[in-house]
């Protein structure tokens, strides 16, 4: 094997699969690992946990109904308010648990690395899709963007299908034959854009309000003024209390 | 009953690739192989479950290919979905016999922080389902879906959406707070090498992380405060400036919301702003066994730096099992330690529940396995936010052992309560936190029986020849932890369709904001809010009338219609809940730990508003372990029923 013949296979429809599945896999793997040494407040583990707990079970939820589930709408707005990092970390795990109850395949990795996507998208479209002080989200090109990746992610999903079948004209199959769940997937998420995203931009709020609070390595000035007094009415009290004190005794005793 | 442990990769293989090879006669034996595997491991009904959600996806995609590459094509279609179903079926089947602990294991290796998140997040999912149950049940108990169109009916269960994310935000920070304080968050440090390592694992053995054993404090345990506790608004909720030392027992006092509870997150160095509160000061600890001197304002720290055990147990247990939180609290896994484990569920009367789910233990036993799990003999600090709530006689005396041998090691113990008669007893120091509280007396009453106005229903923990509930009466009703005093009133408020109040308040509470709490007490209020016209109706203005009457009462007008429910302290949560229980008028109040979270004067009111109810006909029921209660009940001429021994009987005299 020598690096012309590396290059023809790169170039078949089983390269392109193989070397964009690696470089998905690479890129948002070491935004994981990063995240994960990041991680330094219990809170924000548990957030990303709830994040992803809340997304899977409506996942579940909305199994019955093919194709149509909130998460890409929950990663979306995940991405848009704590940062492409944080994004990959709850698609990650969402992947993870809502395929344990619908089962884990192949698809597993493709759908983490798809709904990753989904997160560093609108944390990198954040300026359009929030207004000018980030404490509104703006639903119609947060719709739109919606709509468009209720399509991208199944064909990104697909590239499963280029892997193991390894003939362009397969996988075009294969997008064909799911263009109407793609259809479905991308109107449910207009759907769910207009139903949810305004309570969901609440929590986060809600969460980034409770980490406003500080440390401050000294007491308020009125609190130290406050000390002060008492501490001086104390001592005049005590002085009170004790005419004879400061008086020097003339034979010297105590 | 799953392909086992160490050869579930080669069956993932097996079950993909098997399935490509097979000819069609084998295909179906194959198939036919799985299902009956599948259906021994996890019943018909699974199966039926599974198949519901991937038969029909089979189909349609089946159908799609048929379509584009000519029905002529059936047989090799056909065939397609069928080795498509039998990988799938295979697959399940490994999904099906791996434990999430599993998982979460695998994963932590690779990834230790996100793991923990994983672990978080698998025992959030039940009870997050838990908690829209309690939801809806709260909406049909006010009374929103009688009598309702489907349209307005969906209507009504979407506005709760917003209220039960954000009680599932507060419930992950509780959980994520646990995870700190307990340094779960820190680097494993492990006693072998990577090469050690990998052979303990090929041999199967087992693999134990080091701990810091529990050893002898010194006189060194020292906690210093110099600090201030200080809302957004400017307004100071407690500064403290106290010297603590090892080998004590401190009392904590102070009324609801005076910032007692703040004081304890910041010793145990999780987020001090529990609400967005900002810390003036210094705080320091030494005697610390890893870390030594503490500055708490250097956080947050990877390793713990207190044993925290704080209110609500629902909220702060991380594992899906008793085992498992065992084992992440003490960091166990071999055989010699798992012996420490089993004497301590032994000691607090937990060993026949060593199987069960946290979820599905009452929340005395909760609270028992909460202090069992993590009270740390190896932390010096032991703080205990109201830990005794829950407890019954038994379990505040093996409390009471375990803090009394903490202080003998020479550890500090930092115990707040509102019912303090428990530690009066045996607390070396007593700490009050804002206005010092005189002592209350709790309001009595005596109201003379009416008619009957109904029975408790047997049930299956245990059976009852009572005497009928006469209007006016007050009960209260006593038994040890895990006897059925809360399934007596869930399953007497589902038979007799009665208003009931469980320990926590969030399982009443609806909305995300005070004024959307009110909104969704009752029916005609929601209506009203949905209105474009603020114009009120007649009727929504007499029950708003009566709404603000009982706020007043309870001491809750002085509330921001902004405020998150949330932010609220447990007590104000408490008598918010308490709010459509008295607006209904029931003929029977079915109220459980009342004086959770509650201090004397708040309790004294709450209890005052209880005989104004019982004056105006309504008999009360109420569970509690406190011998206050018990006291006050004898002394409004309350009749006190006991379940024992699956039995309810009335205690005479």
């Amino acid at each position: 094997m020598n690096w012309d013949s590396i290059q023809t296979w790169a170039m078949t429809p089983g390269g392109i699969a193989v070397w964009l599945t690696l470089l998905f896999g690479l890129f948002f793997g070491s935004l994981l690992i990063n995240v994960d040494r990041r991680i330094r407040l219990g809170r924000e583990a548990a957030l990303i946990a709830l994040l992803a707990a809340v997304a899977s079970a409506s996942r579940v939820l909305f199994a019955a109904l093919p194709n149509v589930q909130p998460v890409t709408l929950f990663i979306l707005m995940i991405g848009l308010h704590l940062g492409a990092r944080r994004a990959t970390a709850v698609a990650m795990l969402t992947a993870l648990l809502s395929n344990m109850a619908l089962g884990h395949g192949p698809w597993t990795f493709y759908q983490a690395i798809a709904w990753a996507a989904v997160g560093t998208s609108s944390a990198i479209l954040r300026p359009l899709l929030v207004n000018w002080d980030g404490t509104k989200v703006r639903i119609l090109p947060l719709a739109l963007l919606a709509f468009v990746w209720g399509f991208l992610f199944d064909w990104i999903v697909s590239l499963s299908a280029l892997a193991i079948y390894q003939s362009f004209e397969a996988f075009l199959t294969f997008i064909i034959a799911g263009l109407i769940f793609d259809a479905m997937h991308a109107v449910g998420n207009v759907l769910f854009t207009i139903w949810l995203a305004p309570s969901l931009h609440q929590l986060l709020w809600l969460h980034r309000r409770h980490e406003a609070g500080r440390w401050y390595p000294d007491l308020p000035m009125d609190t130290i003024e406050r000390e002060t007094r008492m501490a001086e009415s104390r001592a005049e009290a005590y002085r009170q209390e004790e005419p004879l004190a400061g008086v020097e005794r003339l034979d010297g005793g105590e | 009953m799953g392909p086992p442990r160490y050869s579930r990769i080669p069956f993932l293989i097996l079950v993909i690739v098997l399935p490509l090879l097979l000819k069609p006669e084998h295909l179906g034996a194959w198939t036919a192989f799985l299902l009956l595997w599948s259906g021994v491991m996890v019943g018909v009904r699974t199966i039926l479950r599974w198949s519901r959600v991937w038969l029909p996806l089979s189909v349609l995609y089946g159908l799609i290919l048929l379509y584009f590459s000519g029905t002529e094509n059936w047989p090799h279609v056909l065939l397609l979905i069928s080795r498509l179903i039998a990988a799938l079926l295979g697959m399940q089947i490994l999904t099906w016999s791996v434990p999430p602990s599993d998982i979460v294991r695998a994963f932590e290796w690779f990834l230790p922080r996100l793991g923990v998140s994983l672990a978080i997040a698998l025992r959030l999912v039940p009870r997050l389902e838990e908690s829209a149950k309690w939801r809806l049940e709260t909406l049909q108990e006010r009374g929103f879906v009688e009598g309702d169109s489907t349209l307005s009916d969906l209507r009504t269960r979407a506005s709760i959406w917003p209220g039960w994310l954000a009680d599932s935000l507060d419930h992950a920070h509780d959980l994520g707070d646990a995870v700190q304080s307990r340094g779960i968050l820190a680097p494993r440090r492990w006693r072998h090498g990577v090469r050690q390592r990998i052979v303990q694992f090929a041999l199967g053995e087992d693999i134990r992380e080091d701990g810091v054993t529990p050893h002898h404090f010194s006189d060194s345990v020292q906690l210093g405060l110099d600090l201030e506790i200080r809302l957004p608004g400017g307004r100071s909720v407690g500064r403290h400036k106290e010297l603590l030392r090892g080998g004590s027992i401190v009392l904590l006092r102070g009324p609801s919301g005076s910032g007692k509870s703040s004081l304890l997150r910041l010793i145990a160095g999780v987020s001090p702003w529990q609400h967005p509160v900002s810390i003036h000061g210094k705080a320091h600890l030494s005697g610390h066994p890893v870390l030594g001197e503490v500055d708490l304002s250097d956080g947050p720290f990877d390793e713990a730096i207190a044993c925290w055990i704080p209110q609500d147990p629902d909220r702060h247990g991380i594992a899906e099992s008793v085992q498992r939180e065992f084992n992440i609290a003490r960091r166990l896994s071999g055989p010699w330690s798992q012996q420490e484990m089993l004497e301590s569920l032994r000691e607090w009367r937990l060993f026949s529940k060593l199987e069960s789910k946290p979820e599905h233990l009452s929340d005395g036993e909760q609270q028992r396995l909460l202090l069992a799990a993590h009270l740390d003999p190896a932390q010096p600090v032991w703080l205990l936010d109201e830990a005794d709530v829950h407890l019954d006689e038994e379990g505040f005396i093996q409390l009471g052992k375990a803090v009394v041998k903490h202080r003998a090691r020479g550890g500090l113990v930092v115990v707040v309560a509102h019912r303090h008669a428990r530690w009066e007893r045996i607390a070396d120091v007593e700490m009050s936190i804002g206005d010092v509280l005189s002592i209350q007396d709790y309001p009595s009453t005596w109201v003379e029986s009416g008619d009957e106005v109904g029975l408790p229903p047997q049930s299956v923990l245990f059976s009852h020849e009572i005497n009928p509930v006469r209007a006016g009466d007050l009960i209260l009703v006593q038994g040890a932890n895990g006897t059925g005093k809360t399934t007596l009133l869930r399953e007497w408020s589902a038979v007799a369709n009665l208003p009931w109040l469980p320990t926590s308040p969030d399982q009443r509470l609806l909305g995300m904001t005070v004024q959307e709490e009110l909104d969704l007490q009752h029916p005609v209020l929601y209506q009203q809010s949905l209105m474009v016209d603020s114009t009120r109706s007649e009727e929504a203005e007499k029950i708003a009338v009566m709404q603000s009457a009982l706020r007043l009462e309870l001491g809750l007008s002085h509330l921001s219609m902004t405020t998150p429910v949330h932010d609220l302290s447990t007590g104000e949560r408490r008598r918010l809940s308490l709010l459509p229980l008295l607006m209904r008028n029931p003929p029977i109040l079915l109220l459980d730990e009342i004086d959770h979270g509650l201090d004397d004067e708040t309790l004294a009111g709450l209890l005052s508003q209880i005989n104004e109810t019982r004056k105006k006909g309504s008999a009360v029921v109420v569970t509690s372990h406190s011998p206050d209660l018990t006291a006050w009940a004898k002394v409004c001429g309350g009749r006190i029923w006991r379940i024992e021994k699956g039995r309810l009987e009335e205690v005479s005299g």
